[in-house]
This record gives structure tokens, sequence and C-alpha cells, in this order.
């Protein structure tokens, strides 16, 4: 068949079997330096992860690449400023500020869904839906 | 190999293409994911929720069913990018996969009229269905909705009532009836497809025939599976007057730009920055005009027949008719971010930026329980 080394389509989406979804090595070479590896993972969070752990001051170097477009694989390399910093720390901390920003965002968006709610109601009572559509006050 | 997305975003209750906030399915922040026993946990500066409260805000300019327009502030570029990119690609819908052709005699092929089925969006809440492993795996109603078309064209012996002269008959989306797959109680909603939608056009005597299976699926598969029909962001504009444009001027102004972002203050007749969202950027307010150049000597080049080139005013001068370069700055907010997102039918638009978020955390609190579960591990040194 023409489409036998075809890649099943869901392979960008599905952790196969006995595959860590991470890995983590040190490098044996350099100082408070290691790899990460992340499977089934893209550009989306990766670069997502390099940015924020650039805003590390304790960070010296982190950048990411893709090392081939068929495998759905990002490598992420961190080297921090410090032994007392380890690049596993600076990873968590950038993935806990990432996950705490996306939190707060949530909330902020649930909160602003409610306010039209309350808008859209009070319009709906007060003129039939009239001023449906029409932003309401700004909250700052 | 299973086919399933091992991190299922989510445990939340039913809601058939609706909203329901108490079911967002919020997960324990950082501080209480991880006991204080935690080495991890030790390093981390405390979460301050007040502060990032401040930092992080959202608000929702345009809502409708199918648009939302809002602004994002205090968060960066690439997390304005990630969420644009899971929006597109990493949000779960519902879509037919597998069509199962009874009986075709349309003009089109029984692939082209499966592939047209595949882009009409099944309105269904994704997140309440399951995976369906693919290949023989029975449907179940857990992670299948099927819908049978059938359809027949009146024959060429049918009388019509405009004078014998038989016409097409027209298949739209609406005509596919939902079929429950097993003794399951029937939600209030009927699933169905999005209306209003020409799926072939038969001639007389001509039929289809077919059932249809639609599963859970990832953009990231086929754009099929894609919630949005644009999932865009940008930055906010800046627009500023550095130095008074008054009279004339000010006016001249106010015409040149053809996003209508300037107008003249009442009383002063001064040029002010009235609707800076609206800017494109586009640089008409400060574009210099090439003007003429003056010719003062005679022998004056004449530059391969151009008799003009590019004059800027000189450092300090005003303005001349000729641009506004030195009373206008043009900038954008790079932490100001102005998302529009449209939906293709299968969740109001809100709720998919929601579902972005939601994921994205995931991901997140993924990682973080990977390394969590084998810390001393051999590879987590
Ligand atoms: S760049 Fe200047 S001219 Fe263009 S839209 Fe913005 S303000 Fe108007």
């Amino acid at each position: 068949m023409a489409d036998d080394n075809l890649p099943d389509r869901f392979e960008a989406v599905v952790l196969p079997e006995g595959v860590r979804k991470l890995r983590y090595e040190p490098d044996t070479k350099v100082e408070h330096c290691g790899t990460f590896y992340i499977e089934r993972e893209d550009h989306t969070l990766a670069n997502l992860i390099r940015a924020q752990l650039l805003r590390d001051d304790n960070v010296l170097f982190a950048a990411y690449r893709v090392p081939h477009p068929l495998e759905h694989l990002v490598v992420l390399r961190v080297q921090t400023r410090s032994a007392r910093y380890t690049p596993l720390e600076a990873f968590c901390a950038a993935l806990a500020a990432l996950k705490n920003e996306a939190h707060v965002l949530e909330d902020e968006l649930a909160s602003e869904v409610q306010r039209w709610a309350a808008v859209r109601q009070t319009a709906t009572s007060a003129t039939a839906g009239a001023a449906v559509g029409a932003p309401p006050a700004a909250p700052r | 190999m299973r086919y399933c997305r091992e991190e299922a975003p989510s445990d939340r209750s039913v809601a058939f293409a609706g909203y329901d906030l108490s079911s967002s399915g919020r997960l324990p922040l950082m501080r209480e994911d991880y006991g204080s026993g935690s080495r991890i946990a030790t390093d981390y500066e405390p979460f301050d929720g007040a502060k990032e409260r401040t930092r992080l805000w959202v608000r929702m300019l345009v809502q409708t069913a199918d648009e939302v327009v809002m602004d994002v502030g205090g968060v960066h570029a690439p997390v304005a990018n990630a969420l644009r990119r899971i929006m597109l690609v990493e949000v779960p819908t519902m879509a037919v996969e597998y069509v199962t052709v009874h009986r075709n005699s349309s003009i089109l092929h029984d692939e082209q009229l499966a592939h047209r089925l595949g882009l009409v969006p099944v309105l269904a809440d994704a997140r309440a269905f399951a995976e369906r492993p693919p290949g023989s795996a029975a449907a179940t109603a857990r992670d299948t909705l099927r819908f049978r078309l059938r359809v027949e064209a009146p024959s060429e012996t049918t009388s019509t009532p405009n004078g014998g002269r038989a016409q097409s008959t027209a298949v739209y989306s609406d005509q596919i009836e939902w079929v429950p797959l097993d003794a399951a109680p029937q939600p209030a909603a009927r699933p169905r497809l999005m209306p209003g939608i020409l799926l072939a056009k038969l001639a007389p005597g001509q039929a289809i025939d077919l059932e249809m299976d639609a599963v859970k699926g990832y953009g990231q598969e086929h754009a099929k599976w894609s919630p949005v029909a644009t999932a865009a962001y940008r930055m906010a504009p800046r627009v500023q007057i550095t130095r008074d444009i008054i009279g004339e001027q000010a006016q001249r102004l106010v015409r040149l730009c053809p996003m209508h972002v300037f107008d003249i203050e009442d009383g002063t007749g001064r040029a002010v920055v009235r609707r800076e969202r609206d800017c494109t950027r586009c640089e008409e307010c400060v574009r210099v005009v090439r003007a003429p150049v003056i010719d003062t000597a005679d022998d004056i080049e004449e530059d391969e027949g151009e008799g003009e080139e590019e004059a800027m005013p000189p450092e300090d001068a005003a303005d001349t008719d000729a641009s506004f370069a030195r009373s206008i700055r043009l900038g954008h907010d790079p932490e100001h971010f102005i998302f529009s997102v449209e939906s293709t039918g299968q969740y109001r638009a809100d709720v998919i930026f929601l579902e972005a978020l939601h994921i994205l955390k995931h991901k997140c609190v993924r990682l973080l329980q990977e390394i969590q579960r084998r810390p001393e591990e051999e590879g987590f040194g």
C-alpha cells in the first residue's frame, strides 16, 4: 500500500505503552545542568516552559528542540546558576508558576462569564434583550 | 497500543453543549498538591494568589454563543500563544469518523460524501465522552454517537407541481437522525449535527442511505475535530500623542487615520486619541510622505529620472505637512492581548477558552505529578 509507512494519526496524542511521559538526565560534563525529555508534547508547552524558565534569575540557560517532526518529543536543556538550585527544581518551579497562572486566568474568566450573565439578565428583564451584546461596564 | 489519551482532562458532569461553572473541575493549587515535606515544594516562592490576581486579568468585550472577544492582561506572549495553539488543536470535540454506506447512487463518491460528513460539526459536548479504540472495537454509547441519513429523491415519473419537469433534491444535514446506541436513558436534548449544511444534491431517483459514527478526537489528528473557526490574538495597540497637534493639522490627522482612532477635543481643537483599540498599526499617521525636492541648483543630478527623494524633517523641527512622525508614538502593550475566538458550534466560544486554560493547567500538573511520583528513581537525580 502506498501509505504503508504513514504514521497513525493518533501517534501525536497517545503515549505508547511503557514510554515515560517525562525523563530527566543530569548532564555528566556540565555542572547543575540537565536535559528533560517530554513525550507527546510540542512547541505549545515546550516554548512556554522555556520562556518561564528564562524569567527565573537562577536559570542560566534554557532552550528546547524538537529532534524530529515525526517523533512527538521535545528535548529541553536547562542549566542553573548554582548547585543549590537544580534544573529539576527550576523546572518544577516553572511548571508551578504556569499552572498557577492558568488557574488564576480560569477564575478571572469564570467571574467574567458570570458578570456577563448578570448583565444579560438585567438587560432582558428591563428591555427584553435590547442591550444584549453591548459590553458591560469595565471592572477596572 | 491503546487508543486513549492518557491525560483525560476531566471527570466533569455532562453538560450538553452547555456550560456549568460548578463542573469546571478545578484542581487544588500547587501548595496543596505537594505536602510541605516534599523536597521540591519547600523551595518554591510561596504562591501569592492576591498578587497574581492583580497582575492577571481578563475582560470579555463581546460574548455571543459562537464568538468572544476578550482582553487578557498580564500574560506573556508564550502563554497567549500556547492558549491559542491549545484552542486550535487540543480541545476535544466529536466528529464523524466512521461512515457505513449502505447505498449511494448520488453523484458524490462515497469517500467524498464521508469527508463532507466529517466536517459537519456535531453538536455534542465531547467532554462527556470517552475515546473510542480504533479498528474493530464495538461502539458504545460512552464513546460514540451514531447517526443515520436516509434520503431518496422522487423518481422522474413523479409529477411535480410546476409542470412535470423533475427537480434535483437537496440533502441537508437537518435530515440526519440520531440513532440511540443502547438502552441508555435518552438525553433531554437529542444529539444532532449542525443544521442547514448542504451535503449533496440528488437527481430524480437517486438515493443515499448511510450510517455514521461520531467519535471524540483532537484537532491534532484532523482539523474536523478543531472546535474553533478562528482563535487568534493580537497585542493591544498603544497610540500616544507626544506633542500637541492642533487646528488644521489636527483635522488632517483625523482624516488621515483609516480606523478613526483620533478625534478633536471640543474647545481646544487638540487632536486626542479616542479609539486606541481600533488602531491596526498601519502607520499611515506616521508615514513620511515623499515630498518633491525643491530644486534650487540647476545642476542637480537627475537621479535616474527620479525627481524626488525622501524628505525627513530635521530632528527638532515641528511636524511638516508631510508627517506626524515626531508627534505620535505608536507601539503595543506586550502584556495585553486581544483574543478573538469563534466557535464552530460544539461549544460556546468562552467555554473553549476556559477549556484551553484547563488543559494547559493539566499539562503542567501531569508533568509535576510525573516528577513527584518517582523523584528517587533513576533518571530523576
Ligand atoms: S497606525 Fe495611525 S493611522 Fe494607522 S490605524 Fe493606527 S492610529 Fe490610525
